[in-house]
């Protein structure tokens, strides 16, 4: 076999080893009176049951690819952004929504249930003052600096003053994502800081608050959006993941609002019936 | 050479210009050479490629699916058709639901599912490695990949809905054409081509799977997860594909499904190809080939050499070497792994085509015996299929024997060196200088298989023959004695070169061997004593960096990596297979 044929079907086959790339209108809303895609009805034959099923009203700026996936009881969008998916929307006939907290879904047959697990686009400065005079220092450091912004983005500073050991509150600071400033009776007297971080290189000691804004701005972590949106409705649940970071996570809920919407599954199958066609589950 | 009217050479004969329509006869040490026959314009070659009645017909099939695929996007209207009366059928199967033939078409339905296809195929390869044969191995993944990679290109662009009744079985994706048929079929298909042997067994094979894809296209229209035409174009598609990839990749003539292990990549000349070498032999040498037998297997990797019985007074032996494609992607392997692995050491340039392979080697045989070293005459190439085999016949050296098992004495020691101080001086080198190579025919030093010859080696190929030549006659006559014979036709720095250019991968492995068994019987390392008879010299590197060679080594590794990446993706599951 030629060589560069042999080559091309390895790259043919490489491509379609993976799913389905989207172009804008393959999955889109229009209402399926004025017409519908193929991918459409693939959709909701995917999850027969549901109301509603994912449709695309428009792809934003830093979209990626947009991947399609469809398979009985199961049909999925992943968006990807330079590597990997940062917003994967899946339809099934139900879904788990445990943990999750419901929210105004602005529909009356649809519950939106919210389940996110990191909001990053603030910047968060925890104080843990290991004394009296050290939580006065404190308290005095918050009046002072104010509503503050650090690289273009709001800055909030809070103090930790729980019954707490200091390296607990530390660390649950840590873990949250926080910046800590820790101020014993040495930095209180001195108006300097001991600062932390998950990021070794911002971590200091005896700073003074100034250099420790400085070296925070210098070290501003990405935004990232991590977490859940569940829609249930008659018949099926759709589920946003998502796993942004970067500049698509700062408008990723607006974007998610706006481009992604829901395509009126049981009027298709309304429209197939009276063709003569069923896209129903059996009985 | 004598005509059988006179006795007149074959050179003479030949430049007379026969009456037309009277045959030519001329006898030749004894061999009749008759007959010569130019093939005309229009006529078949010899060696047709395998394609037969049967895969004309899959081919046929195979272009019709294309022209569905395609009238499909050129009359989009058709396709409201073909919905039609699909929808009609698949109705007709869930009118015919019942709970005992809904179980029934679920298990049938396994046959199609990606991880059953996955174990026949993954079985299927794993048997082709342990036998060996690539062509197969390669044929099947190639026939998959074609299968699975229009399956969903086809998939994407036609975007065909699930048939518009009760689903009940599980799918996958598009609905035209049927992933699991053309999973199923294509793997059958493959199975029926690479593991069963021609004839009953294979038909059997191939009913079988026939009767089991039947089944499948019936389950899954029962269960609803395809239309009918879905799953007849992807048996249908499927089907072709895989038998027209293997009557043209794999043919059966040349790679026969066996279950030898370790046969190498040696051509089948029985059937269809040694009937083809009967007749261009007899129509492009004249030679009436009575007999033909694959000979010295063992000790030919880059052709498969041949020993031809052919009609004379008595009837004689001439030895030929066929080579086709395969033979010269081995040749451009070879060359790629030893520029990985030294570089540039000497020529690597790899040639474009076999005839290209067959006019060098023809003419380096006849360069050499007019430089006078002496080897069997060649008689000419044959060519068996255009651009694809060529036939290279030459003289049999019928009572000759290897050096290594013949009585050795001086004369024959300075014989043997002779012939290397004869390529020397032409500026030749035969490259191959192993004691298979080196044969004592009537007393005479006789040098085969000079074909992988080069025309102004370098030096260190030069001193890799003597070194070669030096350790054949070593094994029977001892280094000293070699050694003192030598010095006659070579400089002490010649001899001390050789060995400084010795290394275990410039030895041939037959030679390697032999040298191993010395050592280990009498405890004599004979390369060590010619290097201590011989001046010191420093050893010469074999290693040559060039653009090319890091180039084709970070290709290999990156290759290597992809293989790795493959091999981890079909063992998770996440692969084409």
């Amino acid at each position: 076999m030629n060589r560069r044929l042999a080559l091309g079907v390895v790259c043919v086959a490489a491509l379609a080893a993976g799913c389905s790339n989207l172009g804008l209108g393959d999955l889109d809303c229009t209402p399926p009176e004025r017409g519908f895609s193929s991918r459409n009805i693939l959709t909701v034959q995917a999850v027969p049951t549901a109301r509603y099923t994912p449709c695309i009203d428009e792809v934003r700026l830093g979209w990626g690819d947009i991947v399609w996936n469809v398979r009985k009881g199961e049909a999925q969008l992943d968006i990807l952004g330079a590597f990997s998916p940062f917003l994967t929307v899946t339809v099934t006939p139900s879904c788990d929504t445990t943990g999750a907290d419901e929210v105004p879904s602005g529909r009356t047959d649809i519950a939106r249930f919210e389940n996110v697990t990191a909001r990053r686009a603030e910047i968060h400065i925890t104080i843990v003052p290991t004394g009296e005079q050290p939580a006065a220092e404190a308290h005095r450091l918050v009046l002072q600096l104010g509503s503050l912004k650090l690289d273009d983005r709001p800055t909030r500073i809070t103090i930790d003053e729980s019954d707490l050991s200091a390296a607990v509150r530390v660390e649950q600071a840590l873990s949250a994502g926080h910046f800590v400033w820790i101020i014993d009776e040495l930095d209180a007297d001195e108006g300097t800081v001991e600062m932390r971080s998950r990021d070794r290189a911002v971590a200091g000691s005896r700073m003074s608050p100034g250099e420790a804004l400085d070296r925070i701005e210098d070290h501003v972590p990405e935004v990232s959006y991590r977490g859940y949106w569940y829609f249930v409705f008659d018949g099926g649940c759709i589920t946003y993941e998502f796993k942004a970071s970067g500049t698509v996570a700062e408008t990723i809920e607006e974007d998610a609002e706006d481009a992604l919407d829901f395509y009126p599954a049981y009027r298709l199958r309304e429209i197939a019936e009276g063709a003569g066609y069923q896209l129903v589950e059996e009985g | 050479m004598e005509s059988s009217e006179s006795t007149a050479s074959p050179l003479e004969v030949e430049r007379g210009l026969p009456t037309l329509g009277v045959r030519r006869e001329v006898r030749f040490a004894g061999i009749r050479v008759a007959g010569r026959r130019r093939r005309p314009s229009g006529e078949g070659a010899p060696l047709q490629r395998e394609l037969h009645a049967a895969g004309k017909l899959w081919l046929l099939a195979g272009i019709l699916m294309i022209g569905l695929w395609i009238s499909l996007f050129a009359f989009p209207a058709t396709t409201d058709f073909w919905t039609r009366n699909d929808v009609a059928v698949n109705g007709w199967f869930v009118d015919l639901r019942t709970a005992g033939l809904t179980g029934l078409a679920e298990i049938i339905a396994i046959l199609g599912s990606s991880w059953f296809v996955r174990i026949l195929r993954i079985g299927t390869l794993l048997a082709l490695i342990f036998v060996r044969r690539w062509r197969h191995f390669f044929a099947v993944i190639l026939a998959v990949l074609i299968v699975e990679a229009t399956v969903e290109i086809i998939g994407e662009l036609v975007g065909r809905p699930r048939p518009f009744v009760p689903i009940i079985g599980n799918w996958e994706g598009p609905s035209h054409p049927s992933r699991p048929v053309a999973a199923f079929g294509v793997t059958c298909a493959a199975m029926a081509y690479s593991l069963v042997p021609q004839g009953r067994r294979r038909h059997l094979f191939l009913g079988a799977g026939g009767v089991l894809i039947g089944l499948l296209i019936i389950a899954q229209l029962y269960l609803g997860a395809d239309h009918p035409t879905d799953a007849l174009v992807s048996a249908i598609y499927s089907g072709a594909v895989t038998v027209v990839l293997f009557r043209w990749f794999a043919p059966e003539s040349g790679f026969p499904v066996h279950w030898k292990r370790g046969v190498t990549a040696h051509l089948d000349v029985t059937g269809d190809r040694g009937e083809a070498i009967k007749q261009a032999v007899a129509q492009q040498l004249g030679l009436q080939v009575l007999e033909l037998q694959p000979f010295g297997l063992e000790g030919s990797g880059g052709s498969t050499p041949l020993r031809l019985k052919v009609r004379g007074d008595p009837d004689q032996y001439v030895f030929a070497k066929l080579y086709s494609q395969t033979h010269l992607r081995s040749d451009r392997w070879y060359k790629i792994g030893r520029t990985i692995l030294y570089g540039s050491l000497e020529d690597e340039v790899r040639f474009a085509s076999v005839r290209r392979l067959v006019e060098y080697e023809d003419y380096i045989q006849r360069l050499m015996r007019d430089a006078g070293v002496p080897s069997a005459e060649p008689f000419g190439i044959v060519e068996i299929a255009p651009e694809r085999e060529y036939l290279m016949v030459s003289e049999f050296l019928e009572g000759s024997e290897e050096l290594t098992h013949a009585e050795v004495d001086d004369e024959v020691i300075d014989e043997a060196l002779r012939v290397i101080r004869c390529m020397w001086d032409a500026g030749l080198a035969h490259r191959d200088i192993k004691p298979a190579n080196v044969m004592l025919n009537d007393g005479r030093v006789v040098l085969i298989d000079v074909a992988f010859g080069t025309v102004r080696p370098t030096p260190w190929r030069q001193a890799v023959d003597l070194a070669n030549m030096l350790v054949i006659l070593g094994l029977r006559a001892g280094a000293p004695r070699v050694y003192q014979r030598a010095l006659l036709q070579f400089a002490p720095e010649d001899i001390a070169e050789a060995f400084a250019a010795t290394r275990s991968v410039t030895l041939p492995s037959q030679s390697r061997s032999s040298l191993a068994l010395l050592k280990r019987e009498e405890g004599v390392d004979l390369v060590d004593e010619f290097r201590k008879l011989a001046p010191s010299a420093e050893p010469i590197s074999i290693q040559r960096w060039t653009g090319r060679r890091v180039r084709l080594t970070a290709g290999a590794f990156l290759f290597g990596i992809l293989g790795l990446l493959i091999v981890t993706s079909e063992l998770t599951g996440g692969g084409v297979l």
